[in-house]
């Protein structure tokens, strides 16, 4: 009923469908990472291992996919609830406080990747080239995204 | 940047909550605003300006 009434009603209620959609992708992903632990299809030697992890992380996906779900739905079916939402999502603080919270872990990220880069030569090569190949898809991550953002605004 | 939300909202008699729904954001936010905490930007200014029949000058203290 909001969204009848307001732009940004519509826009908060658009956003709480599509976020049920990704839920069910999620549900989805989960389920097939369920199946996939549980199905033998993973090599003989680490199936132990790998099926225990697959498992867990698709019913952690499933859990929180249904959990997201049944809070959004309850959101689009109250007002009261609709209303705060709207205005929580479109609190230009609380905004801001996102971007900064991501950009802090931004620059953490970037620091302790750094140091990694450090400590793990004495560890092995293995675990250098791996932190070595996490910081240059981070770097690129983080030029792209600046020129993306150069490039609109 | 200092301003007198505070002042005119007590003039006015209405709550924290009661102008931070008028002008669409949450009660945090106009705490925030009147501790100095945060800087509103030029459409809030704008918005909580026009809920006190002000102009944004009249509300919001620019300094250097």
């Amino acid at each position: 009923m909001l969204a009848e009434n307001t732009k940004i009603g519509k826009t908060v209620e658009k956003r709480i469908k599509n976020r049920i959609i990704y839920s069910v992708c999620l549900v989805v992903l989960g389920a097939a990472s369920v199946i996939l632990g549980m199905g033998g299809f993973l090599p003989v030697e680490l199936s132990d291992y790998l099926s225990g992890f697959y498992s867990g992380v698709g019913t952690g996906l499933i859990a929180a996919g249904i959990l997201t779900i049944i809070r959004n739905i309850r959101t689009l079916k109250n007002e009261k609830l609709l209303k705060e939402k709207e205005i929580y999502e479109n609190d230009e603080r609380n905004k801001m406080i996102g971007l900064k919270t991501w950009s802090y872990t931004g620059y953490a990220m970037f620091i302790i990747l750094y140091v990694g880069l450090l400590v793990a030569g004495f560890i092995g090569e293995m675990v250098l080239n791996t932190i070595l190949v996490i910081l240059g898809v981070y770097a690129l991550c983080l030029f792209f995204a600046g020129l993306y953002c150069k490039k609109t605004m | 940047m200092k301003n007198c939300i505070k002042e005119l909202r007590k003039e006015k008699r209405i709550s924290q909550e009661e102008l931070a729904a008028a002008v669409s954001v949450t009660r945090q936010t106009i705490i925030s605003l009147e501790n100095g905490k945060y800087n509103a930007s030029l459409l809030l200014a704008h918005e909580i300006a026009k809920y006190f029949g002000k102009t944004i000058e009249e509300v919001f203290i620019f300094e250097n």
